[in-house]
Parts: C-alpha cells; structure tokens; sequence
C-alpha cells in the first residue's frame, strides 16, 4: 500500500481497487437506509400481495411465512444474505417475478438514455463553456449565459412537456412517448440534458476564466506559443479538474433525470418501474430499483475519480478521494437538484 | 540608434482603464539597452517595472491596458507595429521572460522537461527527440539532472523550479531576458544561488539582461547601467558606479539612505516619509514633490524633464542643477 | 450581535448592495421574484376564485376575460389556481430550506468542531444519503413518509440536510484552525460566543448564496415530487401537480400546463439569477 508522503505514484490498478472496496460499504449503507424508508412505509406486504379483500388469518399467515414478524435486524440480514449469496433481490409483490429480472430487463433503456444524455450533456455543455470564456462579454457569451440560466432554472419534466408540445404536438415531427426506434429517444435525451448542460456549460466557462488568469498561461505566451494551443493545452486541461467534478454531478442528476424522463415519455426503465413499484407499495421492486440506481450513480463517481488521475498529476500523488471532496465544497454546487 | 543598442524605448506611456478610474501606470518612459549589458530598473511596488517588462513583449492584458504612446524599436523594427505572428516569433526566441513568482509561472500539470521542449520546437526546426535532447542539455546547465525531466513542477522546491524558469527562457539563446525580480520569491540563502546561475549563462550566451528589482544590492553585484523609477517615470539613470557615487536625485538618495549597514558606524534608519502617490490620481509637476525634504513651489507646479548632468548620467530633478555632482554616497 | 452592527458594517451593507444591482439583469430578477412572491401572498386577496371552484359546464375555456388564464377540465379557474399552487410550491421550498439550512449548519458545524468519531459517524451517514442521485434521494423518502403536502416538505428537508451540513462543515474547518479562533480561546471566550461572533459571521456570506439557490432546488424537488404523484395530493394546487393533471390536455388545451409551467420557470430563473448576483456581490475579488 503506497504511503500518503511519498513521491512515488499510486499506480491506476491499486487505485481502482481501492476505489471499488470503497464502494460497498455506501452500498450496503444504502441498502440499510432503503430497508429501513420502507419499513417505515405505509402498507402491508401480505395485505399488498393478497389483496384487500383477503380474510386477517390468511394475511397474518403470510406474514409468518415471510418473516415479517421478524425483527427488523434479522429481515435485513437475510436480506443481505440474499442478495450476496444468491444474488437474490427478493420477489415482486406484484408480479411475482423475481426482481432482479426485471430490473435486468430494463436497465438497458435507462442506461441508454443517461448515457446518450451524459455524451450529449460533456461535449455540448463543454464546448459551449470554451466558447463562452474564450469570447467573454460577446453577444455569444452573453446569449449563452442567458440560455444557461434557463437551463439552470428549468425543471425537467418542464423542459419535457414544452419539447413535447412544440415538437410533438404542435410541430409533430417527433413521437411523444415509447422508445421503438432511435427518433424516439431524441426528446428524452434533450430533456434529460438540457439541464445538466446548462451546468456544464456554466462551470466550464468559470473553470476557464479562472485558468485564463494564472501565471502559467502567461508564461506560455511569453514562449511565444500560439492562441489554440494556449486554450487547448493550457487552459482547458488546467480547468478540467471542477469542469470534471461537475460532470461526476451532473451524471447524478441526470440518472434522477431519467426517472422522470421515463415517466414522462413512457419509455419502459427502471426509472419508471421504480414509480411505478412505489404507487404499487411493490416494495421488493422498490428496493432492487433504488439499489440499482444508487449503484449506478457510484460507478458514475468512480469513473470521474478515474478520469480525475488521468487528468491532473497532482492528484495522482494523492489519491483522489480527498481532492475531490475538497474540489466539491469549493465548487459551491448548492443549486441544481433536478 | 546605437549600432551598439539593443533595445530602445522611447516615450513609451502605458496607463490601465478601469471602472474605478484610469491608473496612468507609466508615462514617457525611455531607456536603452545595449548588447551584452545588464540593465538594472529598480524601484518599489507599484513603480511601473512589470508593465514596462509585460509592454516590451506585448504581454499586457489588453481589455485594461491601453497603450497611449511610445515605441519600442528592436533589431530595428517596432515591436507596437508588427503583426502578432511576428510577435510570436520574438517571444521565447529573441526576447525571453523570467517572470516573479516561480510557484505559479509552471503549468502544473505538464512535465516540466516537457515545458522546456515546448519553447524548442516552437522557434527550432528540430524533431520530438532532438527538442527532448536539448531540453534535457539545459536542465543539466541549471543544475537538475536530466532524469529529472518526466517530472512535475509540485515535485521541485520554488528555487529549482526557479531555474526551470531560467532554463525555458534561455533554451533558444534569447538576445534580451527581461527578468521581473526572479529571486524576490525565494529564499534568501537560494537567492544568491540563483543570480550566480543568471550571470553565468547570460555571459555563456552573451545576452543582454533587463533586470527588474526594488534590491539596491543585486543591481550593484549585477548591473553594468541602471534606472531608477518612481510613480511611473524615471527619475534618475546612469551607470551603476554613478548613481552610487554620485547620486542625484533625492528619491534615490531616499533608497540609499533607508539601506541597513552591516558595517560601519550604527545609524539609524531614514526611511522615506510618505507614500507613493496614487496612480489613478497623479499629481502635476515632480511626482517625489510631496515626500522630498528639498522641495520647491516650483518642483509642485512643474514636471522636471530628464536632463543629462553627466556623460549618460539623467536625473528628473529641478534641484539637481544646484548641486555638485559629487555628494554623500 | 450588537457588536457587528458597527459603522463599518454598515458601510459594508449598503457597498454590497450597490453590487448587487449592477447588472440589471439582477435587478430584474428582484422585481420579478417579489411580484410573485407579494402575488401569491395576496392570494386571497387577488384570485377571483376559489382554488377548487369547479363548475364543469365552464370546463376548457380559453384564457378570456372572465378566466384569465383560462379553465381546466373541472372548470377551476387557472389563475387562480396559480396563485395558490404557488403558495403551496413556494411556502414548502422556503420553509424546507429555512429549516435544512438551520439543521444542516447545526449538525456540520457541532460535527466540525468536535471532529473525532462523532465527526465520522455523521459523515459516513450523509455520505450515503449523498451516494444516491438527489431525486432518488427525494423519491426513496417519499414512498416512506407517503404523500401529502407536509409529507413533500419533509422528504425535501431531509433530502436536502446532508449538503447543507457538509458545507457548513467545510467552512468551518477552514476557519477552526485560524489564528483568530485561538486567540478567541486563549482569551476565555465560551464556545457559545467563538460560534456566534466569529465563525458564524464569516460563513454568512456563502450561507445566504446557498440558501436562494436552495429555495430554487427545494421548489423543484417538491414539484418534481408533485408531478410524480409522490408528493402534494389534489385538490391541493401545486405547480408540479398542476402540470401532471393537465399532461393529458396539453395537444388542446396547453395553457392549463403551460401557464402554471411558465410561472414555475420564472420563479427558478430569477432565483438562480439573484443567487448568481449575490455570489458575485459578495465576492471580494471583483474583477474589472
């Protein structure tokens, strides 16, 4: 195990290593804290699975029969041995189907959806960002900052029902709902990343600004190097440490995003199982959405560590778990929720 | 011009617009620095001297900064009227830059051999390799050895990283390196270190050398001719041995004054009284009025011009007609 | 506090508020988010109806005279509708971002200045709750406490608790270690007063920037909630839910969602906007 002072480099495999035997404690975390939200919840499993009008004795029974009447200590452990052992998320009280399988069945959807949203959210959002620093106070800066405060501003299933009404209803150029080919993803995708974007392209424009003013991209000038590779080189590698972080987010909000796309555009993910699963109070299918969702968002999170390391050296010497908490709290990202 | 210049400012007037107002940071301000020289410009925070450094090689930060007059005529061109492209060619190349504060000027995330090699393949026809090579060749002559050259700047002390510096500027053997108070930052014990190395290369390579500095004490150990300036305009230039010996104006003799001696008679120190004016509020007449001992009605109303009193000897002074040209030292 | 309100204080004041309004885009914001703010306390006094006044023979009227912002498929009258959704939508955003904030602050600053294993227990616990995407977060806790409107705020509350405490956290313990905190406890001071005249003070400024952008994603967050069916209940107006219940009319009758949406837009954009020009009002490092 390399030491905290030393000069040598964590090498990439030691660190992701690291980084994922980090990840299961929040894991089993979230699973304790979901456990423990549903227990809390309104609703009888037995009476959800039998249905209003079973007889109290049959119910009860049931209850026997899945431990329910167990302490809430012991639910949780043959929860987790479960799902360790035998990679068992219980089963639907509605289907009856185990959970994992259809959560398998539909992550797919919601991962193409983030994904194309996150692709979609760093290229556009970045590049738009570089635009705007490089040219502050244009027309093109101060349009794009405008633009960006909407994009801020504007809640997703908004921003979803005005694309919907222009494109689809008014224009009808594009489907409203259902995912049966890649023109049905076009809508979603935009709304899901119309947001994140906007941040984007806020954060890199202010990680740029701040770059563009230090004394290493001077001395670079006085090399007598040329303006493009000063921004290429110089500047944007310099400000991609927060244009990162923001990215790790943004990745967050876009998977909760996605929860809401889903619903709005009727497209069949995890997201809108997961709704689905809690008007139902299918509480197994709730817990298997949310866990999958939660671990989702921490591979997100270990990707940008990753990217991180690449990125900047500095941090590559000091394990990045302590850098970017630092960067998180500085970068003062108190607003964007959805 | 000199066959023997250099470098040539003439009247050159630099002032910063800002929402608060207008700092007129430097006004007519001319020097000349000949081949081969050490040129000391010394003055106190705030003086001009980085603006002068930043206009020489078009450096300063335009939306501010407004060039309001003056020429810098090099290799006999005027480097306000070239094209940017031309420009890029003299920076690094022709003239270099040593710039203050070494923790900032290296871009952390680049290996530092790596930040050498950039200036090398930009003005030399020279191939990856070959640059690498020659970057490597001039970490040696600062004194880092050369398996140091996949590294990064946090992995070096501000004074190597100081010498970094002077080895980026010195790669493609400048004529003139403006160096801005190199060793202010460092510690005192490296400073010394430090100036040694710039002498040496800079006698190697045959350079001439702008040294910017507010420490009377390195422009007597390194500058050959010096100027001194005070709240955007110089007010006294000469060799170094006649600003010593005969020092003219009072601000200069201020600066001599409020310099502790080790040896000698214990006296106490006379510092200047007041402060340096205001930049964006510049009175008329002689800048040093409010705070010279031996002012007149006539230094408050009238700026005095730079007049010679000695062969290269110039002093903005009024007073300074009324004096012998030898006194106290 | 009588200390701070010195002369210089003052001064400070009325600079900061010079800052504030220099560009007008700031400006226009404050204007913009004080009408609705006075529009929606006034409720009563402006709406011309009832917020559950149905009267399904006036179902789909177009905005007119009569119904300003038109009728919805019961024949409520949108405006009015509006006026109290925003009650609703704003009232829980403030008052779960007034009461995070203070739990937040509270939790993160006793968490940073006694450190050590009470410190760490904390912080692993928020950890989770932040390893989860806000609106999972959001969603998670919602199908605990169920629906309602006092079910909404507190999901967002709790939701919203772990950032809070951690930035206040970060702050002070930038500030724990400086030299005037341990002249403060070299002078006897009690930790009541080090929390109240020192630390608190510095950790103003960014505080009151985290509360407008927090009051933005709080009234997101319930209206997101709303939409979902997982937060406020009808009848109850609330922007979100109002958008969900006219989904279904949006091809004929867009205004019932559009109008509520346009005013839930504005809302967020000229608290964002405010927020952004108050960060740069209290920033010391202006540039030029």
């Amino acid at each position: 195990m390399a030491d905290f002072g030393s000069e040598r480099e964590v090498t990439m495999a030691r660190f992701i290593t690291n980084r994922i035997l980090s990840m299961i404690p929040v894991l089993l975390g979230v699973s304790l804290l979901i456990f423990v939200l549903l227990e809390l919840a309104p609703g009888d499993a037995a009476q959800t699975i039998l249905g209003d009008y079973a007889e109290p004795e049959r119910v009860e029974a049931l209850r026997e029969d899945m431990g329910l009447n167990d302490p809430l200590l012991v639910q949780y452990f043959r929860f987790l041995r479960d799902m360790v052992l035998e990679g068992d998320l219980g089963t639907s009280y509605s289907t009856n189907r185990p959970v994992l399988e259809t959560i398998m069945e539909r992550y797919p959807m919601t991962i193409q959806v983030s994904v194309l949203g996150v692709i979609l959210t760093a290229i556009l959002g970045v590049a738009t960002g570089l635009v705007s620093a490089v040219k502050q106070y244009s027309w093109l800066d101060n349009l794009a900052t405008v633009i960006g405060m909407v994009g801020v501003s504007a809640p997703t299933f908004f921003t979803g029902l005005l694309l919907i009404f222009v494109f689809a209803q008014r224009l009808g150029i594009l489907p409203a709902s259902g995912s049966y080919g890649p023109e049905y993803f076009i809508l979603p995708i935009i709304t899901i990343s119309f947001s994140s974007c906007a941040s984007q392209m806020r954060m890199t424009r202010s990680s740029m600004l701040e770059v563009m003013r230090q004394d290493y991209v001077r001395t670079a000038r006085a090399k007598g190097q040329h303006e493009h590779k000063i921004i290429l080189h110089h500047e944007l590698r310099n400000a991609m440490v927060p244009i990162i972080t923001i990215m790790g987010t943004q990745a967050g909000v876009l998977l909760g995003g996605a929860i809401i796309v889903e619903q709005i555009f009727s497209i069949p993910g995890v997201g809108k199982l997961l709704i689905d699963s809690i008007n139902a109070r299918d509480y197994p299918m709730v817990r298997g959405g949310v866990l999958f969702i939660a671990l989702s968002f921490s591979v997100v999170n270990l990707l940008v560590d990753i990217m991180y390391t690449a990125v900047d050296p500095r941090i590559r010497s000091q394990f990045g778990a302590k850098r970017k908490k630092k960067v998180k709290a500085l970068s003062g990202n108190g607003g964007d929720v959805l | 011009m000199n066959q023997d210049t250099l470098l040539s400012i003439k009247d050159l007037t630099v002032h910063y617009v800002l929402h608060s107002g207008t700092n007129k940071a430097i006004n007519n301000i001319s020097l000349d620095i000949r081949r081969g020289e050490t040129f000391g410009l010394v003055g106190e925070t705030g003086a001009g001297k980085t603006t002068i450094a930043l206009s020489i090689l078009r450096l300063l930060p335009v939306p501010p900064s407004k060039v309001l007059g003056g020429s810098i005529l090099f290799g006999g061109e005027d480097l306000f009227k070239i094209s940017e492209k031309k420009m890029k060619t003299i920076r690094g190349n022709k003239i270099s830059m040593i710039f203050q504060d070494p923790m900032t000027a290296l871009n952390p995330i680049d290996k530092v051999g790596d930040q050498i090699a950039e200036g090398i393949m930009l003005h030399q026809n020279v191939d990856k390799r070959e640059a690498r090579e020659k970057a490597c060749e001039i970490l040696e002559m600062v004194g880092i050895p050369r398996e140091r050259y996949d590294e990064y700047p946090h992995q070096f002390s501000g004074g190597m990283k100081q010498r970094i510096i002077i080895a980026i500027a010195m790669v493609c053997r400048p004529e003139l390196i403006i160096a801005d108070e190199p060793t202010t930052a460092l510690d005192v014990t490296i400073q010394a270190q430090v100036l040694d190395m710039i002498n040496n290369i800079k006698n190697e390579l045959g350079t001439s050398m702008l040294l910017i500095t507010h420490d009377l004490g390195v422009v007597a150990e390194m500058c050959e001719r010096m100027a001194v300036i005070y709240a955007g305009e110089i007010v006294e230039c000469g060799t170094v041995d006649q600003v010593f010996d005969d020092t003219l104006h009072p601000y200069t003799k201020g600066l001599f004054g409020s310099l502790p001696r080790l040896t000698g008679d214990k006296v106490k120190l006379e510092p200047i009284l007041g402060m340096m004016p205001d930049p964006a509020n510049l009175p008329e007449g002689c800048k040093f009025a409010d705070r010279c001992p031996a002012r007149t009605e006539r230094c408050r109303r009238e700026l005095p011009e730079l007049r010679e009193m000695e062969s290269e000897h110039m002093v903005r002074c009024h007073l300074a007609d009324l004096k012998e040209p030898e006194g106290e030292g | 506090m009588k200390n701070v309100m010195s002369n210089r204080s003052w001064e400070r004041a009325k600079d900061f508020i010079r800052r504030l309004c220099r560009k007008k885009i700031t400006v226009v914001a404050i204007v913009i988010f004080l009408i609705i703010v006075l529009a929606v306390i006034f409720a009563d006094v402006i709406a011309p109806y009832g917020y559950d006044d149905q009267d399904i023979s006036k179902k789909f009227i177009s905005p007119s005279a009569e119904y300003l912002l038109g009728t919805d498929n019961l024949g409520r009258d949108i405006f009015s509708r509006m006026l109290y959704g925003g009650r609703v939508s704003l009232s829980i955003g403030i008052f779960a971002t007034l009461v995070s904030s203070a739990a937040g602050i509270l939790i993160g600053s006793v968490s940073a200045y006694y450190g050590g294993r009470v410190d760490n227990v904390i912080m692993r616990i928020f950890d989770v709750m932040m390893s989860m995407p806000p609106v999972l977060l959001a969603i998670a806790i919602a199908a605990s406490v169920g629906t309602g409107t006092i079910s909404a705020a507190l999901a967002v509350i709790i939701s919203t608790i772990p950032m809070k405490a951690r930035l206040a956290r970060g702050q002070v313990l930038a500030l724990k270690d400086q030299e005037y905190i341990e002249a403060s406890i070299a002078t006897n001071a009690t930790t009541a007063q080090i929390i109240f005249r020192h630390i608190l003070p510095n950790i103003l400024p960014v505080i009151i920037v985290q509360i407008t952008l927090t009051i933005a994603s709080s009234i997101v967050t319930v209206s997101s909630l709303s939409y979902l069916g997982l937060g406020v209940q009808a009848p109850n107006p609330e922007w979100g839910a109002m958008l969900s219940a006219g989904r279904s009319y949006l091809r004929d009758y867009s205004y019932i969602t559009l109008c509520p949406g346009i005013v839930l837009l504005l809302t967020l954009f000229s608290l964002n906007v405010i927020g952004d020009g108050l960060r740069d009002a209290l920033d010391p490092r202006l540039n030029d």
